[in-house]
């Protein structure tokens, strides 16, 4: 299937499994050495692990060294009276560009890049862009707020870099979004799934056909793993008439994930720029090639705040095809699978809120969002799944049918609470649909 | 594309890589701020290049970086 100007670099990412597992190797190991003499926050961590870098020969050494987790990641900032604590590797004047994560567990951390890095981010973007077939004069619109979080900043440059004209949308309402796409006839959108879905729904109520009247081909989703599960990829496409890409991406790591055109039903990751592990959570060795793991990842080339072996807490599975596209960077099968922070126990269950996801999403008299609470009611657990239903819909049926495809899905009796349309909260990015409210029970 | 085009480009880029070395310390050492920042955001770019084409031509010592700087 690959043809002429089908890679971004046709030679890393054709590159034979071998050469480019010796290629991951040895920028790793001078990812590491680099950490190691300029992160402070390394230098100990690896002395601590009693690890000295030239001891790193193979793979098998690679996981000798201890993982990064976030809480660690934010201990180093918040004690600290430094704007970067002891992660920073570079000097002040050598930062280019601040950004920090969205805080959805604990203090956000505050992420330093240099001008390389910012040119990594963007090469990054446009290897995942250029895979997904945009190409000039594609003219993306990215209705973003443009603020602290990396989101779409790097997409940006990259639409730059790859010669697609950029629509900078943000500091505008849903609404002026929707008519300046359509003055400006733009193809392509850059923004989560939750964010496609809910602008779908504005151009609705200014009596707008998205698929006829907006004309968008490509939408490329980030900030949530929602383009991959099958019933909400489905849902946008139809919604829009366009194609829908997944990406995936940390503000600590890089923009490391990307489906490809061929769109085999995974994620690749960018092996040539990231170290992607699963790893088994406990014994922290990885799975087989059958299980899912925990993914860990060290981006190759980062420079002012770099992350080695940093826990992502996604789930995934190696797919056992190499994709259709040719490249030879595996694919995650089916994507990302949840985050393990967010699977829970419930009434002794394993919970994932994505799960209810894929359900909600199946139906058409529904709405695009929902919200999950689990909260304890007389002693029990409690999961609530709110929807919202389109006008016209049968309450009664729809309620049932909800009710035992949820009990299939999650293996527990969730209650559905059906309401108005436009009455759950809509989100731009990170959409916090999952409510555990038992903490504050107890 | 093969492995002869490979080292060709690598060439350009060791050379282009040079040239911004040059163009800033000569902008540092005249004033030059235009001249010593842009060398800068150039050499960024250059080094994008070095990832996505000389890391695949040369074996990497995990101490080259640190040399470079101290050179």
């Amino acid at each position: 299937m690959a043809s002429a100007r089908t890679y971004w670099n046709p030679f890393l990412e054709t590159l034979p499994p071998e050469k480019l597992a010796a290629l991951q190797l040895k920028k790793f190991q001078r990812a590491l050495a680099y950490a190691y003499t300029h992160s402070p926050f390394y230098r100990q961590k690896l002395g601590r692990a009693g690890i000295q870098p030239e001891e790193i020969r193979s793979y098998e050494d690679i996981l000798k060294i201890p993982t990064t987790t976030k809480s660690e990641l934010q201990a180093a900032q918040t004690e600290s009276d430094s704007i970067y604590g002891s992660l920073c590797c570079l000097p002040s004047e050598e930062i280019a560009v601040y950004h920090q994560t969205s805080g959805t567990t604990g203090h956000p951390i505050r992420q330093a890049d240099s001008r390389r890095d910012w040119e990594w981010w963007a090469e990054c973007w446009a290897t995942l862009l250029w895979a997904q077939g945009f190409r000039p004069p594609d003219r993306m619109i990215i209705p973003f707020s443009y603020g602290v979080f990396v989101a779409f900043w790097a997409g940006h440059y990259a639409c730059e870099k790859i010669g697609c004209e950029v629509i900078p949308a943000g500091g505008l309402s849903s609404e002026a979004r929707i008519d300046k796409m359509r003055e400006l006839k733009a193809s392509a959108i850059m923004c989560t799934p939750t964010y496609a879905l809910h602008l779908a729904e504005v151009a609705k109520t200014m009596s707008l056909d998205p698929v006829n009247d907006l004309h968008i081909e490509k939408i490329v989703c980030a900030g949530e793993p929602g383009a991959l599960i099958p019933a909400t990829k489905v849902r946008i496409e139809s919604e829009w008439g366009a194609s829908v890409f997944d990406h995936a991406g940390a503000t600590e790591a890089g923009a490391w994930g990307f489906e490809c055109i061929a769109q085999s039903g995974g994620l690749h990751v960018n092996e040539a720029f990231f170290l992607v592990e699963l790893l088994d959570p406990e014994t922290k060795q990885p799975v087989l090639p059958d299980e899912e793991g925990e993914l860990v990842i060290t981006p190759l080339d980062r420079e002012a705040q770099p992350v080695i072996r940093f826990e992502l807490r996604d789930r995934a599975l190696w797919s056992k095809e190499l994709c259709s596209c040719g490249r030879s960077y595996r694919l995650l099968d089916g994507g990302l699978r949840g985050r393990s922070d967010q699977l829970v126990k419930v009434r002794g269950v394993l919970f994932s809120p994505t799960t209810v996801e894929s359900v909600v999403r199946q139906f058409d008299n529904l709405g695009n969002e929902y919200q999950v609470i689990v909260e304890r009611e007389h002693e029990l657990d409690k999961v609530t799944v709110q929807v919202e239903l389109l006008s016209g819909g049968d309450s009664d049926r729809m309620h049932t049918e909800l009710e035992q495809q949820l009990r299939i899905a999650t293996g527990l009796r969730c209650h559905v609470e059906l309401k108005p349309l436009g009455t759950l909260p809509r989100y731009e990015v990170k959409a916090k649909r999952f409510i555990d409210r038992r903490e504050h029970d107890e | 594309m093969n492995e002869k085009a490979l080292m060709e480009i690598s060439e350009q880029v060791k050379i282009l890589h040079h040239a911004g070395d040059q163009l800033c310390a000569l902008g540092e050492a005249h004033d030059f701020p235009a001249m010593e920042y842009n060398a800068k955001r150039l050499l960024a770019v250059v080094e994008i290049l070095e990832i996505n084409i000389s890391d695949l031509l040369e074996p990497i010592d995990p101490g080259e970086q640190d040399a470079a700087e101290h050179s």
